[in-house]
């Protein structure tokens, strides 16, 4: 089709843009002249392909013999841009475009060069037997790794900007067959809400998107995976890829969407449903073992056998403080351990494993600080929080499980049973862009009661 | 057919297991306990064919809307006024009877004030939320919840120490007159289904079906559950001198043994799961009890940040009649109570039939 | 939801942890816990009632270390039992806690004379379990609950192990759980029937090997060790019996497995009211003094049933006599009888001229590993 192009002449508009951009030192401006043929070139040097610019435009101007044939050459090229105001100019200059003014008319080019198009390898989320490359950090690379996976022309994509200082690109990709209408219509509709000046990265963009600005529990997915994109395509789900991230966000996600890992597919059905049923364990597990530790050891001692209850007692011998002091300071420190060892360097994260282990378990152990039975107790609680596949999921449970764990000191196993209950209605409650967060769907049909 | 409909029902069943219902039946059980309970299971399964023909009718709208469009204004006010006041005192008698339950079994110690505040604090964040969440909430949790049930009343049946010779006697005592109270109390079970009145417009575009099958699948629910109320507990506590038992049906879960499990007394295991099932039956209650009320008074002046706060004023009068009430009742006024309420609950229930009737024919649907 | 009123909500339950003391936060290392009750009567008036409570002392580690468990004992005498108890608690720095209290034993005296006001205390207070076994002490209640047999190992306990399936199965030891007592107590048609604990002068080893039946007329009945097996065999509780049948020169012992008794009670109008009881039991011979020949077991299994036919009607007549029911024939009668007003009275004129036909039905699968 057609390009459009504003009518802007190149005596008003080029020495407007040479006055904003001359002060930086890679902006070039380039008039290139033979015989009588002349053209200005536009560019901001260390974001333009060189070789590319060279070879398309720079040679073939030296190369063809009239000045309307050079202007019909241009404006076949593929990579030519409309043009839309010069502020828009000012901007696509930044984004790596040429401007060509010629015959009085301007032209727009796209000749970006990135860095960074290789694709990674699945640091995040690793898995034995499947595909291990992840999306890169260049949108249009990782468009077309998605589009390798999903060949289907119905993936419909569309470009927008965010960011009033950084003019991001965003893209949103979705199958126009099957995606959930819903929530289609309210990303888009955030989409352009949205007016910050920074946005980062795509973990900001999940926060912007959000509908309230304090939440505990995710209601998106960040992923790196190919194959885990191209499943959730083929599930209804809306795929938002920002430029210069290699993850992309999945929404609108369910709970149980943060429990599904890609090994699922890819192991026999038995093994698969035994490790589906492992991490609900380990979630179950995560969220209310500190609080049944405090609710046993304070309030009800007589729940579980003698000889247990004689345990506890026994381990506790010593140990100056109530339970749910030690439980917390416990907690606390594990959690200290977790933060730090995202931040270690490599050379150090040895010296780290062996400071937690042994001081942690043992040490603090007997120096009768805290009882033997917590110490096992903190380390499942803290194995058993990785297990979740999807990490926002984890650290939203870490933060529910001081919420139990304070119900419990409050009001025993009382507060314990209804602290999670509670939870389960707090997360029935949660609407994922219009789709329930907690619906257990049972029946195999598209639309449920 | 509609999955959510069948636990309304069951949410009532479970929870009556424990609440007031197998004191009462085993009261009556030299007096026509047996003939009682059959009356009530035949009213029962007439009361759900009864809602579910009406609302089938009516698919997405709920009572409160209908009487407002068919029945003259000077009637619909106190009527529904009356019947969130029913709606309430049934949950208020749930929340008060596990408030002496557990304090008197889990911890003796904690005042009941706080026992039923934290209750009550989960209830108010519970019944203010959307209809549709409320029914999924019930089916996570019920999932979790009723195989334990369901294994620890197959386990009481096949202990060593239940002595069918009891069961046995205590069915000879069936050619007697039938009792009211027993009759009242098996009809409680099947209530459940009464919850559609709100929840009918959780499904907007599925009508609640109604057909023999269905109840009388529901029906067989509440048979077996109403022969375990009854037979568990004197096969394990004997037929003389059962009704000297306070909580009939907490002893008896006391009474069984897990020999090889973590948890050795089961009296800890059956507290909590009921506990959880107890609490959904209250939030199905009060959340009835709040959507009549919130049509029938709604201040729309009264907002703050566009929040209309008109159902925390609801809740804070909740709040107030809870905690006043169980810090004054005895267990003996609890019981006596309990009994004059399942004694009127035959009556209401035909009036809502009733009416019923009458909103089918002016519709003329 | 309005946030403020959720965070002020929050922080009054904040502020209300300061209260934490009154809400029954009871920290484990401030609780002791009783194991075992004993009760007796005294010779005294004012204080007849004397309860030793056996407390457990936790060890700081269970593996290596101390080995063993460490107990103490606190006794006291009162006028009731509850106040026994409170009084009890002032003589231990620590908070009693009963919820572990899972054996019971009771002196010889209190079953003479009053058993149900004993009873009540230990079914009202709900911390005490329902399913806590119950036993007769001898010589005394308290001097079992202080024995201490060298064969406990730390944290599991001895008496736990005699009643439960968990440690030793025998024929010869009845257990009894606190809610069957209450049930047998309260019920016409069936008597209770309690294991006897004996404990040696050196309070060093436990004995349970006879029971006692302590009907509603306080005809209290000692049973043998044998008569116990017997009636574990006739109540279907029996694990693992053992029968030594002799004939003329020849005996054997028999080890049963499994028996399964079934009975039912016929009158009609003009004759003698029977109970007709089917035994059914499989077994392997354990021991003998000849050498035994497979092609004869039917011959063995016959000889077995004889023995067991005389012996259980020795039993049940003696029952008779006594006019003692712990089987639970009464309450079979009133269970398949439609109700009168009557019907009980009527047992009571049946139950001491009734005949029992017993039959037994031997099955010997193999005669061991030699022959």
């Amino acid at each position: 089709m057609p390009i459009k192009t504003k009518k802007l002449d190149v005596s008003s508009t080029f020495p407007w843009i040479i006055d904003k951009l001359k002060p930086t030192f890679d902006f070039t401006h380039k008039p290139l002249h033979i015989d009588n043929k002349q053209i200005e070139l536009l560019y901001i040097k260390t974001v333009v392909d060189g070789d590319k610019l060279h070879n398309n435009v720079i040679k073939p101007f030296f190369e063809m013999t009239s000045l309307n044939n050079i202007e019909a050459y241009l404006t076949s090229l593929p990579n030519q841009q409309e043009i839309s105001s010069k502020d828009q100019l000012l901007v696509e200059l930044t984004k790596g475009s040429v401007v060509i003014g010629i015959n009085e008319t301007i032209l727009l080019f796209d000749f970006k060069k990135v860095h960074i198009d290789a694709p990674l390898e699945t640091k995040v989320e690793p898995t034995i037997q499947g595909p291990q490359y992840a999306l890169s950090k260049d949108l249009i690379t990782n468009i077309n790794m998605i589009r390798q996976r999903y060949h289907q022309p119905s993936l419909r994509v569309e470009l927008y900007s965010v960011g009033k200082k950084v003019h991001q690109s965003v893209a949103i990709l979705f199958d126009e067959d099957i995606v959930k209408k819903e929530a289609l219509k309210q990303i888009k509709s955030k989409l352009k809400e949205i007016d910050k000046d920074l946005i980062l990265a795509s973990g900001d963009l999940t926060r912007c998107l959000n509908n309230k600005k304090r939440a505990l529990l995710p209601t998106t997915i960040l992923t790196e995976r190919t194959d885990r994109i191209s499943y959730n395509i083929s599930g209804g789900k809306v795929i938002i890829l920002m430029d210069g991230d290699s993850n992309a966000i999945l929404a609108p996600a369910v709970f149980f969407d943060f429990m599904v890992s890609m090994e699922d597919e890819y192991h026999p059905y038995w093994v698969a449903k035994f490790t589906s049923s492992l991490r609900y364990i380990g979630f179950f597990s995560c969220i209310s073992l500190p609080g049944l530790y405090v609710g046993i050891t304070s309030y009800n001692p007589d729940i579980f056998r003698a000889s247990l209850a004689l345990s506890l007692a026994g381990s506790r011998v010593g140990v100056p403080y109530p339970s749910y002091i030690e439980v917390l300071i416990m907690l606390i420190v594990m959690e200290f351990l977790i933060e730090a060892s995202i931040r270690l360097p490599k050379a150090v994260s040895a010296t780290a494993t062996t400071v937690g282990g042994l001081i942690l378990g043992t040490a603090v152990t007997e120096a009768a600080l805290a009882s033997n039975i917590l110490i096992i107790l903190v380390s499942a609680v803290a194995i058993s929080m990785f297990v979740i596949p999807i990490n926002e999921m984890s650290f939203a449970i870490r933060v529910s499980r001081y919420v139990v764990l304070l119900f419990t000191i409050i009001a025993g196993m009382t507060g314990l049973a209804l602290s999670l209950i509670g939870l389960a209605m707090w997360m029935a409650n949660k609407s994922s862009y219009g789709e329930a967060y907690f619906k257990l769907f049972m029946q195999r049909k598209k639309e449920e009661t | 057919m509609n999955r959510y409909v069948y636990y309304l029902l069951y949410i009532n069943m479970f929870a009556s297991m424990v609440i007031s219902v197998p004191k009462i039946l085993l009261h009556e059980r030299k007096d026509g306990a047996i003939i009682g309970m059959i009356l009530g299971i035949i009213a029962g399964m007439l009361v759900i064919y009864a809602y579910l023909w009406f609302f089938n009718k009516f698919p997405g709208k709920d009572y409160p809307e209908l009487l407002k469009k068919y029945f003259p204004k000077w009637l619909q006010f106190p009527f529904l006024l009356f019947l969130s006041l029913v709606w309430f005192t049934a949950g208020l008698n749930t929340l008060i009877s596990y408030t002496f339950m557990l304090k008197r079994f889990l911890t003796p110690e904690m005042p009941v004030v706080w026992i039923a505040s934290t209750f009550l604090i989960f209830i108010s964040y519970g019944i203010l939320m959307h209809t549709k969440s409320i029914l999924y909430t019930i089916e996570a949790i019920l999932i979790i919840s009723s195989p334990v049930t369901i294994f620890l009343s197959t386990k009481a049946f096949m202990s060593p120490e239940f002595e069918w010779d009891f069961v046995r006697e205590a069915i000879m005592y069936v050619y007697r007159f039938p009792s009211y109270s027993a009759f009242t109390a098996s009809l409680y079970i099947f209530l459940g289904i009464t919850n559609l009145l709100i929840f009918n417009r959780a499904w907007s575009t599925k009508r609640v079906q109604v057909s023999g099958k269905h109840v009388f699948l529901m029906g067989l629910a509440g048979i077996m559950i109403l022969f375990t109320i009854y037979i568990v507990p004197l096969g394990m506590n004997g037929f003389n001198n059962i009704d000297h038992l306070v909580y009939p049906a907490i002893t008896t879960s006391d009474t069984l043994r897990m020999t090889f499990g973590v948890i050795e007394r089961v009296l800890y295991l059956f507290l909590l799961f009921f506990l959880a099932i107890t609490f959904l039956n209250l939030l199905l209650h009060w959340h009835v009890t709040i959507e009549i009320l919130k049509s029938l008074f709604w201040i729309k002046k009264f907002k703050w940040k566009e929040n209309n706060l008109t159902p925390y004023i609801f809740i804070i009068i909740f709040w107030l009649i809870s905690l006043k009430t169980v810090t004054s009742l005895s267990e003996y006024q609890l019981f006596t109570y309990t009994d004059y309420f399942f004694y009127c609950l035959p009556f209401i229930t035909m009036i809502i039939i009733v009416s019923f009737w009458f909103v089918k024919r002016r519709a003329k649907v | 939801m309005s946030s403020l009123i959720r965070k002020g909500l929050l922080l009054f339950i904040c502020f209300s942890l300061v209260l934490l003391s009154s809400c029954g936060f009871k920290d484990i290392d401030k609780r002791i816990f009783v194991l075992a009750i004993g009760i007796d009567l005294t010779e005294n008036k004012e204080k007849p009632y004397k309860v030793t409570l056996k407390l457990a002392i936790p060890s700081g580690t269970l593996k290596g270390g101390q080995g063993g468990e460490k107990y103490t004992y606190v006794t006291k005498e009162s006028e009731t039992l509850a106040k026994a108890l409170r009084i009890l608690k002032t003589h231990v720095d620590k908070e009693m806690d009963f919820g572990h209290a899972s054996i019971i034993i009771l002196g010889k005296s209190v079953i003479e004379k009053d058993l149900a006001d004993v009873m009540d205390l230990l079914i009202r207070r709900r911390d005490i379990q329902m399913i806590s076994w119950v036993g007769v002490g001898e010589p005394s209640a308290e001097s079992v609950v202080k024995t201490e047999p060298p064969s406990e190992m730390a944290v599991s306990f001895a008496f736990a192990n005699f009643f439960s399936d968990n440690g030793v199965e025998s024929a010869y030891i009845v257990s009894t759980f606190l809610f069957d007592l209450r049930r047998r107590m309260f019920e016409s048609g069936l008597d209770p029937i309690l294991p006897i604990v004996r404990a040696n002068k050196k309070k060093t080893k436990l004995m349970v090997n006879e029971s006692i039946i302590t009907p509603k007329n306080n005809n209290n009945i000692t049973l043998s060790s044998n008569e116990t097996k017997l009636y574990n065999i006739l109540a279907n509780r029996a694990n693992k019996i053992d029968i030594n049948v002799k004939k003329n020169k020849m005996s054997f012992t028999v080890a049963l497995e499994k028996s399964k008794v079934k009975y039912k009670i016929i009158t009609s109008q003009n004759s003698q009211p029977i109970i007709k009881m089917k035994i059914k039991t499989t077994g392997i011979i354990e021991e003998s003094n000849e050498e035994l020949s497979p092609t004869l077991l039917k011959k063995y299994s016959k000889l077995v049933n004889q023995k067991t036919k005389k012996d259980a009607l020795q039993l049940l007549s003696r029952f008779q006599d006594e006019n003692v029911d712990p089987l639970g024939l009464g309450l079979r009668y009133k269970a398949t009888r439609l109700h009168t007003k009557d019907t009980y009275k009527e047992w009571t004129k049946i139950y001491p001229n009734i005949k029992f036909d017993v039959t037994v039905k031997t099955s010997l699968k193999s005669t061991g590993t030699v022959e």
